[in-house]
């Protein structure tokens, strides 16, 4: 299987893993915050989905030539914004700027590599489960003994575990999905989806509860996610903002002075009336506006939660699947409140029967089909003279779809037993009692009636 | 997908096998102690993911049921069917995959992907996958074309499933064998070569010791010993003596379809199958041919093992002769032909199928003719070997030449 064919979310959920895991890596080798550059770890791990889709593009269009080309630039376009400024602006400290960009250029070439070849590679689920368990195994020895070579930052370490086993869970789990041949669908993305969720949550709350540690870093980490999705989302309005404020005159009469940074705060009363009202509506519009962005955002993301979760059946013609309702468990908690009524039964040397007469619990094949035919005579599919047990089998099947499996274990077990000299084994007679169980709670509308 | 003869269920990865999770649990346990809050993260969560698999994967295949049903339950040669299956899940776990294996055998052919199968040469694997959420029932359709005619076995389905992750996967065989028949080539007849002792029901037959109920021929008067419900009360009444009614001999035409499968068994595969295959279409066409005009068939084969219907008329009759002739192999009896045939009653016409590389039938065609059996012959072959018959009661079946004109004596 190829990931430039293969569904979409697999695709990035691999390339997501080996994100997380190149992560590290990479911050040792191009530098961080540390070093004035917080960007440049993310401008080059950015190479790798950014090869990868330059691989599915240019396969499809024919522009394989240029990929390396096109590559090269990127890396080195990449570092050059995210890197640390020239110390100075000559020419002399121009090329040693570019000299410098090189080497971390060439990092961000590897991983646009890795992208590339990723958009080719042949992935199953065996490849992609090796992948993830070489990585963990990778990650966890590049923490414990060489962790402080790398990402030094607590909350940057964390988030890079929980990308890893994220991304690396929910690409285990769709490639092994779709090896099975399970139609992609929003049912089956969302069972991935929510194992994953429930591993993560099960984990912190594990290891949370043995280092409360955990749970502070893990809180300040959301803490800031939140805040930069937050501070994403409101850098409109601080453009408006500033721009604004841009136009406005110094209060003091002051000029020659210019920048945002020496011009002071108007006061309001200096404004004139249609301009603190204009002022007031532009606000009120743009949060109103901002406000409906984010319902109708949500109103889409909850659309689309719940489409994953109930899966929508025949929607595609193509798919030969569909999916209907088996049981429930209600028959479930009816047979367990039977298992326990017997068991308790048997404690108190009553001596119930399972199935059949009502004296004695079925030993044999036979006795289990004899029961079947009193069942079925009980439920008005009495056996006609002539009718073997095949054709009644598939009488009764017809009749009752839902208990096919029931019917075809006893007339199996009945035709080993009387025409192969077989036996049932403890096992099986365990299962034909649990089959004549579950027919006795079956009632037919015509005895119902009675 | 992978069959599973290519690709059996994967052992656990190292990192989840027990020296693995041992490893796990003691770098959670340091790193716990050490403070190192990631390195517990990561190791716990790959700790708890491979308890998970485990325990999911020993109940991932309990409490599933597999239902196949072909729909129609029988088909012609040439025909297409649809075989629907489905597998339930009927537990409160969830299945995030699960493969549904079935082995179909050559001579039906699948539409869509399949697998060939190194076990069963001519067998294709046929793969189902499908995600079940709890307490649900997938289904699928496939499409089989009846190239040949044959009782098949659609065997026990191999079901592969396991935990979320696939670290642990399991696979165990669901016992649902099922037959499909498909009957032979059946071509549609406007009438027979064969030239009839009766040409039609109402004709009677002089030397029939049956006497039919519903037909009248007379009365007479009675006789000791006469059965009292063929008094005929009227015409005693007029007489004023007891009358009996007289009734006129049997006039069905009652058929043995005899074929002698021993004649068939050649060295030359390709060549025993197209005559073989051939005369079981001839047969089975004449069968519907005669059973829809009302006339009962039987059929004997001289074959390993030996098959006798007894002829009948009713509708079922016309699917237990298409199924017996679905089911017949060209394998010889050490039993004589002639011993078998004995068998057939004594006025019906027996239409008998060989091959013109069998033994010689003159001897048991005359003997037929001698116990008052009409005798017709089905020789499938060269064309090239002469026969006792005059040629209103022999047709010749040549490979190559349209089956339906042959028998009408058209070609």
């Amino acid at each position: 299987m190829s990931l430039a064919r293969a569904p979409s979310p697999l695709a990035w959920a691999v390339l997501a893993m080996e994100a997380s895991v190149a992560f590290p890596l990479v911050t040792a080798l191009v530098g961080g915050p540390e070093r004035g550059a917080p960007l440049a770890p993310f401008a080059a791990v950015g190479m790798l989905p950014l090869g990868y889709v330059a691989g599915v593009a240019s396969a499809a269009r024919g522009l394989e030539g240029w990929r390396w080309g096109a590559g090269l630039a990127a890396s080195l376009a990449a570092r050059l914004l995210a890197g640390p400024p020239p110390e100075e602006a000559t020419p002399l400290g121009l090329l040693g700027w570019l000299a410098s960009a090189l080497l971390p250029a060439s990092v961000g070439l590897a991983l646009w590599w890795r992208g590339l070849s990723a958009a080719e590679a042949q992935l199953g689920a065996d490849e992609v489960r090796a992948e993830f368990t070489t990585f963990a195994a990778g990650l966890l020895a590049l923490f414990g003994l060489y962790g402080h070579l790398v990402v030094v930052d607590p909350a940057a370490r964390l988030a890079v575990v929980l990308a890893f086993l994220s991304s690396g869970l929910l690409a285990v789990v769709l490639s092994r999905q779709a090896a099975a041949g399970a139609p992609a669908s929003p049912g089956s993305t969302a069972q991935a989806i929510a194992w994953t969720l429930l591993c993560l949550a099960l984990a912190a709350a594990l290891v949370g509860a043995l280092s409360p540690g955990l749970l502070e870093t893990l809180a300040a980490l959301a803490r800031e996610v939140v805040l930069a999705v937050l501070r994403l989302l409101l850098l409109p309005l601080a453009l408006l903002f500033s721009l604004l404020r841009l136009e406005l005159p110094p209060a003091d009469g002051r000029e020659g002075q210019s920048g945002i940074r020496q011009m002071p705060l108007p006061e309001r009363q200096a404004l004139p009336e249609w301009l603190n009202l204009l002022l007031g509506a532009l606000t009120l519009g743009a949060l109103a506006l901002l406000a409906i962005v984010a319902a109708v955002a949500l109103l889409v993301v909850a659309r689309e939660l719940w489409r994953l979760v109930w899966p929508r059946l025949g929607r595609d013609g193509r798919a030969p699947l569909a999916a209907e309702r088996e049981s429930s468990p209600a028959d479930d908690l009816r047979a367990l409140l039977h298992a326990l009524r017997a068991w308790l039964a048997r404690l108190a040397g009553a001596g119930l029967a399972l199935a059949g007469d009502g004296s004695r619990p079925i030993q044999d094949a036979r006795a289990a089909y004899r029961a079947l035919l009193r069942w079925a005579q009980r439920n008005g599919l009495e056996r006609a003279p002539a009718e073997t047990p095949r054709e009644l089998q598939r009488r009764l099947e017809a009749h009752l779809p839902w208990a096919t499996p029931h019917f075809a274990l006893l007339t199996d077990a009945y035709e080993l037993a009387r025409y192969a000299d077989l036996p049932p084994s403890a096992h099986d007679l365990l299962l034909l009692r649990e089959s004549l169980e579950a027919l006795e709670r079956f009632q037919s509308p015509a005895r119902s009636r009675q | 997908m992978s069959s599973p003869e290519t690709r059996p269920p994967r052992p656990v990865p190292w990192l989840f096998d027990v020296w693995g999770m041992a490893l796990l649990a003691a770098a959670t346990v340091v790193a716990t102690l050490g403070a190192a809050h990631q390195v517990a993260l990561l190791a716990g969560g790959l700790a708890l993911v491979g308890l998970l698999a485990r325990g999911w994967s020993r109940l991932a295949l309990r409490r599933l049921s597999y239902v196949r049903r072909a729909v129609p339950p029988r088909a012609f040669c040439g025909d297409t069917l649809v075989l629907e299956t489905s597998l339930g899940n009927r537990k409160a776990l969830p299945l995030a995959w699960l493969e549904a294996w079935e082995r179909v055998p050559a001579g039906l052919s699948v539409e869509g992907h399949t697998e060939p199968s190194a076990e069963l040469p001519g067998a294709v694997w046929v793969g189902q996958g499908a995600c079940l959420w709890p307490y649900r029932r997938a289904r699928w359709r496939h499409t089989l074309h009846c190239r040949r005619r044959g009782a098949y076995t659609l065997g026990n389905v191999l079901v592969r499933s396991g935990d979320p992750f696939g670290l642990c996967e399991r696979e165990a065989w669901l016992r649902r064998p099922d037959e499909l028949i498909v009957y032979p080539r059946v071509v549609p007849l406007r009438r027979l070569a064969f030239t009839f002792h009766h040409p039609a029901v109402d004709a009677l037959s002089r030397a029939s010791l049956v006497a039919d109920p519903t037909r009248t021929a007379g009365v007479r008067e009675y006789r000791p010993g006469d059965p009292q419900r063929l008094v005929h009360w009227r015409a005693t009444a007029h007489t004023g003596a007891l009358q009996v009614r007289l009734l006129e001999p049997a006039a069905s035409l009652r058929v043995w379809l005899a074929l002698d499968a021993g004649a068939f068994d050649l060295p030359w595969a390709l060549y025993r199958d197209t005559l073989f295959e051939l005369t079981l279409s001839a047969l089975a066409s004449i069968a519907v041919y005669l059973v829809q005009a009302g006339h009962p068939v039987g059929l004997l084969v001289h074959g390993d093992p030996p098959r006798l219907l007894p002829p009948a008329a009713h509708p079922a009759q016309l699917e237990v002769l298409l199924e017996a002739l679905a089911r017949l192999e060209p394998r010889g009896s050490p039993a004589p032909l002639e011993a078998v045939s004995a068998r057939l009653g004594r006025g019906s016409t027996v239409i008998l199928a060989t091959s013109d590389s069998g033994p010689d039938l003159s001897a048991t065609i005359a003997r037929l003719q001698q116990a008052g059996r009409q005798a017709l012959l089905l020789l499938a072959g060269s064309g090239l070997r002469p026969t006792p018959l005059p040629a209103e009661r022999l047709v010749r079946l040549l490979p190559g030449r349209e089956l339906a004109a042959t028998l009408e004596g058209r070609a």
